[in-house]
């Protein structure tokens, strides 16, 4: 009786042994390749390294959209098995300002994402814009009204009424530069904007790229007032402290000086559907008065000598 | 010579290999981080598989106990058919004793006058030291309060400073079995009658301790190849000791009570029985090495060519848990206990030797006993350290040094669902410890249940301190080479750091 029964006692015994050793050689492997990131992907029968990101919110419970979808889970959660790339998150609660950012996943790797949502400020609406804004311009070209943003992320055109954005790029220009800007021009091809003492072009593309490449076109030790487009693009104007000068377009190392202000007090504007230049401008020692040309003439005449 | 190389080298091992589990985790996570992570969460998934199987065990050994040890055993054993009749069995209950104070020894006496056996089947052996100061008349005193209870109250003194002997609880039940073996060939009294329980000073049976004993001797076909061992349980003070004390010593319980559902793995502990003629066989108890409770199986085991086991008996003992005045002189006696309890590492040594020494045993039965005493001293030594210290290390210096790393977030969150699984088996412990509590004394208040329940919250603590930490030292001596002399328990009951006095009449 005590053999029979200490016998099947080993055998129910023994069938739980092996249940329990079986479990550690099929589960252990599985738990520790999923730790690492893999997941088997059915499309292509491959394992792929995945990552995961961990969102953490201030306050918790936010609607998380991921890839423009909304997930299930609200903040704080984890979602794995994200392939390695580029993806839109997006943060969102009521009476809370919405928050965007564009996450890189890398494999094996997890993003911890931990964010702190502004509470609305009742009657306004805030740009849909997370990184660091140093400056915007209001520019209207045709009809056409946009909002330019200067950010830490690059380069944003924005529709008034916020309703739309696009991100045009990213680029490397840092704090200091982008807090230095003071002045804009766009055109059909081509965007300029400058600090006191340098300018930059951006030429227009349809194409999205990821980085934007500022070109200096042109430098001073004096300082910038003001640029214009001139002859439809031909020409940038640059009123450089006393002294105005033209940049070929194509060329902007080839400039050349168009006219020699008096005064620091001088005033100058283009007016490029007359193609016209006006100047104020000093006479005598405390006389100023207001002068006009035809840019055209002033280049042409010049490129004749 | 090459005896004496062996035994060297079987003294490293089990430490070897301790040390190489816990130096393996820190210096792989200095050099290969992410090897160290993934090698936690292969060792921290194993231990969990492994503490619900034993959960299984400790489940179904509790239920079994708590099922039979209320039959009426001496009914059952009455009526049984047997080549040796249950009235022909006479027990011999051996307490070897060494400064333990006379009110201990004498609760321990009146306990064993309470069982339902017929006390003219008992024989009581007061095993004294003679390194103790008038052990001989704290004896004598003692053995008139009992003489008309028993079928006898034998005392002996084992004297010191024996050739070959140790001065430790073998060599003292060694020489009282001894002197036994002699009074009952005067008696007459067949030796192949008589069972022997080898208990502790502070060691009560359960009122239906000798007639299960009788039954398992009367019904086992191979009662003279087999050791007998009650369930320890350590509940005489347990109103009394701190929780850390209680909570270690209920793990010796579960323990004992999963290992007595691996019976092919079954070893003696502490009290434990076994039948004279054996005992004579293997000549008694090993009077030169310090866990003779363990070791007194694996003789038998040799003697028997591997054709020995130890029988669980359905019945509990009750002890002691070790306790000093305070919190600090507990947790001394403690770590001390244990170290004692883990020096039987030295089974594996002992083994070792006479494997290589015997030719004809099977190589696989060798290398199963060996791997088994390996496997258990090793793990004892280990588990508690990398899951209570190693691994929350690796996580926090893990979140320091590589806070973006894929698997160490995922061994946080595995880490997470493992303790929280665990939560089962913490409330399991709550439950089956529950059943061994004696009933609370009066002066208590209910609220010291509370407690009971808050005490299993230290398990990371103790088990690391007082479990892993005195068996690590134990291995690393031994690897060492350095001889650690007997430990003998304090035993004694304390109350606002003075002695209890017990009340000594019948």
């Amino acid at each position: 009786m005590k053999n029979k029964e200490d016998n099947s006692f080993l055998a129910f015994r023994r069938f739980l042994f092996w249940i329990f050793v079986a479990s550690f050689f099929i589960f252990t492997p599985v738990i520790v390749l999923h730790s690492l990131g893999y997941k088997f992907d059915k499309k292509h029968k491959i394992f792929v390294k995945t990552g995961a990101v961990f969102i953490k919110t201030t306050p918790a419970k936010t609607v998380i959209y991921w890839k423009g979808e909304r997930l299930k889970n609200l903040s704080p959660c984890i979602l794995r098995d994200i392939l390695p790339g580029e993806y839109k998150l997006r943060i969102e609660k009521k009476n809370f300002y919405p928050y965007s950012l564009i996450l890189k996943i890398k494999p094996s790797e997890v993003k911890t994402v931990e964010v702190t949502l502004l509470p609305k400020i009742k009657g306004f609406d805030k740009a849909d814009v997370e990184c660091n804004v140093y400056k915007f311009f209001y520019t209207r070209h045709f009809f056409r009204e946009k909002i330019l943003l200067f950010t830490s992320c690059g380069l944003y055109t924005l529709s008034p009424d916020f309703c739309s954005i696009h991100h045009i790029g990213r680029w490397s220009l840092g704090a200091a530069v982008l807090s230095s800007i003071v002045g804009l021009r766009e055109n059909n091809q081509t965007i300029i904007f400058w600090s006191h003492n340098a300018a930059w072009r951006i030429t227009k593309t349809t194409k999205s790229r990821s980085e934007i490449l500022p070109e200096l076109i042109y430098k001073t030790n004096e300082k910038i007032n003001d640029i214009f487009f001139a002859l439809e693009g031909r020409y940038i104007i640059v009123w450089d402290g006393l002294n105005i000068i033209a940049l070929d377009s194509r060329f902007p190392q080839a400039k050349f000086n168009l006219y020699q202000l008096k005064s620091v007090n001088a005033m100058v504007f283009y007016s490029s559907g007359s193609d016209t230049l006006y100047i104020k401008d000093k006479i005598s020692s405390n006389h100023y008065s207001l002068f006009e040309t035809k840019l055209s003439r002033l280049i042409y005449g010049r490129e004749k000598n | 010579m090459e005896e004496k190389k062996i035994k060297r080298v079987l003294e490293i091992i089990p430490a070897f290999f301790s040390w190489l589990v816990i130096i393996t985790f820190v210096v792989s996570f200095a050099f290969w981080p992410r090897g160290a992570v993934i090698l936690l969460m292969v060792y921290l998934i194993y231990w969990t598989l492994r503490l619900f199987y034993m959960s299984i065990l400790l489940v179904i050994a509790h239920l079994r106990m708590r099922r039979k040890r209320d039959w009426d055993w001496e009914k059952i054993i009455r009526s049984l058919k047997s080549s040796l009749q249950w009235d022909e069995v006479m027990h011999a209950v051996l307490y070897p004793v060494y400064r333990e104070p006379a009110s201990l020894i004498v609760e321990s006496l009146q306990a064993l006058a309470g069982v339902n056996y017929p006390k003219n089947k008992i024989m009581v052996i007061l095993a004294g030291e003679e390194r103790e100061r008038g052990v001989e008349e704290k004896l004598g005193r003692i053995k008139n309060k009992f003489k008309d209870i028993f079928f006898d109250i034998i005392i002996t003194i084992h004297p010191k400073d024996l050739e070959g002997e140790i001065p430790a609880k073998g060599a003292n039940s060694t020489y009282a079995a001894k002197k036994l073996v002699e009074y009952l060939r005067e008696k007459k009294i067949a030796l192949e009658k008589v069972v022997v329980s080898c208990f502790d000073a502070d060691t009560r049976p359960h009122q239906n301790y000798f007639a299960n004993l009788t039954y398992h001797f009367l019904t086992y076909p191979k009662r003279y190849q087999a050791s007998f061992q009650p369930i320890p349980v350590y509940s005489n003070n347990i109103y009394k000791v701190p929780a850390l004390a209680r909570i270690i010593e209920m793990g010796s319980t579960f323990w004992q009570l999963v290992e007595s559902m691996r019976y092919e793995k079954f070893v003696t502990f502490s009290s434990h029985a076994i039948s004279l003629k054996t005992l004579v066989e293997v000549d008694f108890w090993p009077v030169d090495l310090i866990s003779d409770d363990s070791l007194i199986f694996w003789k038998c085991f040799l003697k028997f060519r591997g054709d020995y086991r130890t029988l669980a008996l359905d019945v509990p003992v009750y002890m002691d848990i070790a306790a000093g005045k305070n919190l600090w002189e507990t947790l001394k006696i403690q770590y001390l206990q244990k170290r004692r309890w883990a020096q039987g590492v030295e089974n594996f040594v002992f083994l070792g030797i006479n494997f290589w020494k015997d030719k004809e045993l099977p190589l696989s039965l060798k290398i199963s006993k060996l791997y088994q005493l390996l496997d258990n001293n090793v793990n004892w030594a280990t588990w508690a350290i990398v899951i209570s210290i190693i691994s929350p290390f690796i996580i926090t210096a893990g979140n320091l040094t590589m806070k973006d790393s894929l698997v160490l977030f995922n061994l946080s969150y595995i880490n997470n669902i493992i303790s929280h699984a665990l939560v089962f088996v913490i409330v399991l412990s709550i439950l089956i410890s529950w059943e061994f509590l004696p009933l609370r004394p009066l002066h208590l208040s209910r609220l010291i249940y509370i407690s009971f329940i808050l005490q299993w919250l230290l398990i990371p603590l103790v088990s690391a301190l007082l479990g892993s930490l005195p068996a690590l030292d134990a291995q690393t001596r031994l690897m060492l080479g350095r001889n650690v002399s007997f430990y003998y328990t304090p035993k004694g009951r304390y109350k606002e750091g003075k002695r209890e006095k017990v009340d000594l009449t019948l």
